[in-house]
């Protein structure tokens, strides 16, 4: 394995298990996909390693935004997802806890269109800005805002009440 | 920040919390890289091959290298040579070399091959170019034209001259092929090997431009990196050079063709080295900070213009590794934290790497965004770089003091902080904090962990 190789798995090594879980959310709970989406955007990656200026990390998550965006494009035309109930591990506790339990938080990003669940995962689970997710996903900022307000008005609507009524809009 | 936005973001990441990548993630990602890499040279390899043609059939005169349609790449002049060094002359040994090569070398390429088998002939008998004893037993290399073979696989014809490290393999201490490389392309890897135990054995042929070898980053009291030298000898054509025990594990050694300037620095990338050794390196120490959180203030820029800031600042100071000529090569972590300082500055910490530890660099830059955004250019302006030492990442925290009464930088990712002021205990906003000069104590509360308390000296 030559030194450039090493640098690469141990990057895929060390940071996989991290970007898995931005891939498992642009993939609305789709485990396998989410591995294919990410390991399709880190074979790409091996390609230009050594081209890649500065870290590679912000760079991974940008083309897996990218990547997801592209994915879906392309899958609308062919296949459904796998069925959520297929993906999804046993109910957990939810509201109770302080949080929305995965089964329902997951099944409403699954029924978002594929874009506008990007710019809720990357605002709110990447914690990127408005000009950063607008940089990601090549559009302007007014789309990331639309999209941004329209996903938490979606998501409102496909949530339980008694925790839809806390999502809203960041500033 | 809404307690609203918050539920989103906590639920969020209470979805993905079981979410873990497969153990042979890795390995798939590798097996698949490499079979993308592999098309794309494939069609560069024919655009090269058309050019030479055109260009062989306008010069008239010329006749083509070789006749049949093996003849798009001169032969390496190396084929012509007789084999060189201490062991050239030991038959027995020549005749295993080969042997391992014929039986081995072919399954080795195809491991890079897309979807298919028998990816590659060899157009001529391999040539022992050198062949001796090292210190990681005897050793040879072979040279080997070849040409890919479309018809069986999904790849386009080319025609590179392999080079082959034939060696003694720690698995079974049997003679095997260790590692191949293609010679004379840019994307390929220099004709350097690391090999046997540590791959702390180094061969460089004369013809991969080698000078010099430094085994590791020694980082000072002051934070400012340097290397040592030394010369590579070549007898026969090739250098053989034994590295320090352990030099392997701390994965900083590098080959130049550059021989350092007056300030120890190269100008270009070291040279990539095929390693072919069954040891793997040890994991940098690295925080695992994906976000931290904080009422900071900050840096102006976005997170890749505050990456180039910090690497012109330490480079500017000396602090990056000497032999790394660009970004690409810094070698540190994932976070960064920004804050605003008291008298309009701004600072930058973040964590970088080298002789095998962590180390903690806080930068006070203007507070300007036009003199940030020229320091990021890799404009000269006035900045001060604190070294915060030599860091333990086992320990989940940071904290370092930050020069003229500005305060203490401290982060604990997902912690509650708070900290000692005059006998009281503050709560500090989030995960990281600017603290005051007269803070004297933090306490650290990890979520389901009892509290520690760390002095600030």
């Amino acid at each position: 394995m030559t030194s450039a190789e090493e640098s690469f798995a141990d990057f895929v090594r060390a940071r996989s298990p991290v970007l898995l879980k931005t891939s498992y959310l642009l993939c609305a709970g789709d485990r396998a996909a989410a591995e294919d989406l990410l390991q399709d955007v880190l074979e790409r990656m091996f390609c230009r390693w050594r081209r890649i200026a500065g870290p590679p990390e912000p760079y991974a998550r940008k083309a897996l935004a990218n990547a997801a965006a592209n994915r879906w494009r392309s899958r609308s035309r062919r296949v459904a997802e796998a069925p959520l109930d297929d993906v999804l591990g046993p109910s957990e506790p939810g509201h109770e806890d302080g949080i929305i339990a995965r089964a329902e938080l997951v099944r409403a990003l699954a029924a978002l269109p594929p874009r506008m669940r990007t710019v809720i995962v990357l605002r709110f689970f990447e914690d990127f800005t408005e000009e950063q997710t607008a940089q990601a996903l090549g559009c302007g900022k007014g789309t990331v805002k639309s999209q941004t307000s329209r996903g938490l008005a979606r998501l409102r609507d496909l949530i339980s009440p008694d925790a839809s009524d806390l999502l809203e809009e960041r500033r | 920040m809404t307690s609203e936005n918050d539920l989103l973001e906590r639920s969020l990441r209470h979805a993905v919390t079981d979410v873990d990548a497969p153990a042979d993630f890795a390995d798939r990602v590798l097996v698949g890289g490499r079979r993308r890499r592999f098309r794309r040279r494939a069609g560069m390899a024919t655009a090269a091959a058309a050019v030479t043609v055109l260009v062989g059939g306008l010069a008239a005169s010329t006749p083509a290298w070789l006749a049949g349609p093996d003849s798009t790449t001169p032969a390496d002049s190396r084929m012509s040579e007789p084999t060189r060094g201490d062991l050239a002359k030991d038959a027995a040994f020549l005749d295993k070399v080969l042997d391992r090569w014929r039986t081995e070398s072919l399954t080795r390429l195809d491991r890079v091959a897309y979807e298919g088998k028998d990816c590659w002939a060899f157009t001529t008998p391999a040539h022992v170019h050198w062949a001796g004893n090292t210190p990681a037993g005897p050793a040879a290399l072979v040279l080997q034209p070849a040409r890919t073979t479309p018809g069986t696989c999904r790849i386009e014809p080319g025609t590179p001259t392999l080079l082959g490290l034939v060696g003694t393999d720690g698995k079974d201490n049997a003679t095997h092929v260790l590692d191949v490389v293609t010679t004379g392309e840019d994307y390929t890897s220099s004709e350097v090997f690391a090999f046997g135990p540590k791959a702390a054995t180094l061969i460089a042929t004369e013809a991969s431009g080698a000078k010099v070898v430094s085994p590791r980053i020694e980082v000072g009291s002051d934070g400012r990196k340097a290397r040592r030298v030394q010369p590579l000898e070549f007898h026969d054509g090739v250098a053989v050079h034994q590295m320090a025990a352990g030099t392997y594990v701390e994965r900083e050694f590098v080959v130049s063709a550059e021989v350092p300037d007056a300030q120890g620095r190269t100008k270009k990338h070291p040279l990539w080295i095929s390693k072919s050794t069954h040891d793997h390196y040890t994991p940098q120490p690295q925080l695992d900070w994906p976000k931290l959180r904080g009422d900071l203030g900050g840096s102006a820029l976005d997170a890749p213009a505050r990456r180039m800031l910090v690497w012109n600042a330490l480079r500017q100071s000396g602090m990056t590794d000497p032999f790394g000529p660009t970004i690409e090569d810094e070698n540190g972590a994932n976070w960064m934290i920004s804050a605003g300082l008291p008298d309009g500055r701004t600072v930058i910490m973040t964590e970088r790497f080298g002789g095998s530890s962590a180390h903690l660099y806080a930068i006070l830059v203007p507070g300007s965004k036009e003199a940030q955004e020229k320091l990021a250019r890799g404009e000269r302006v006035p900045h001060t770089v604190v070294y915060g030492g030599k860091h333990d990442p086992r320990s989940g925290y940071v904290a370092v003091r930050l020069p003229d009464g500005q305060g203490w930088v401290v982060a604990s990712y997902g912690a509650t902080l708070r900290y000692n002021l005059g006998g009281l205990w503050v709560t500090a906003q989030g995960d990281a904090a600017l603290l005051p000069a007269a803070a004297t104590h933090l306490e650290i509360t990890k979520p389901g962990a009892v509290a520690v308390v760390v002095p600030l000296t």
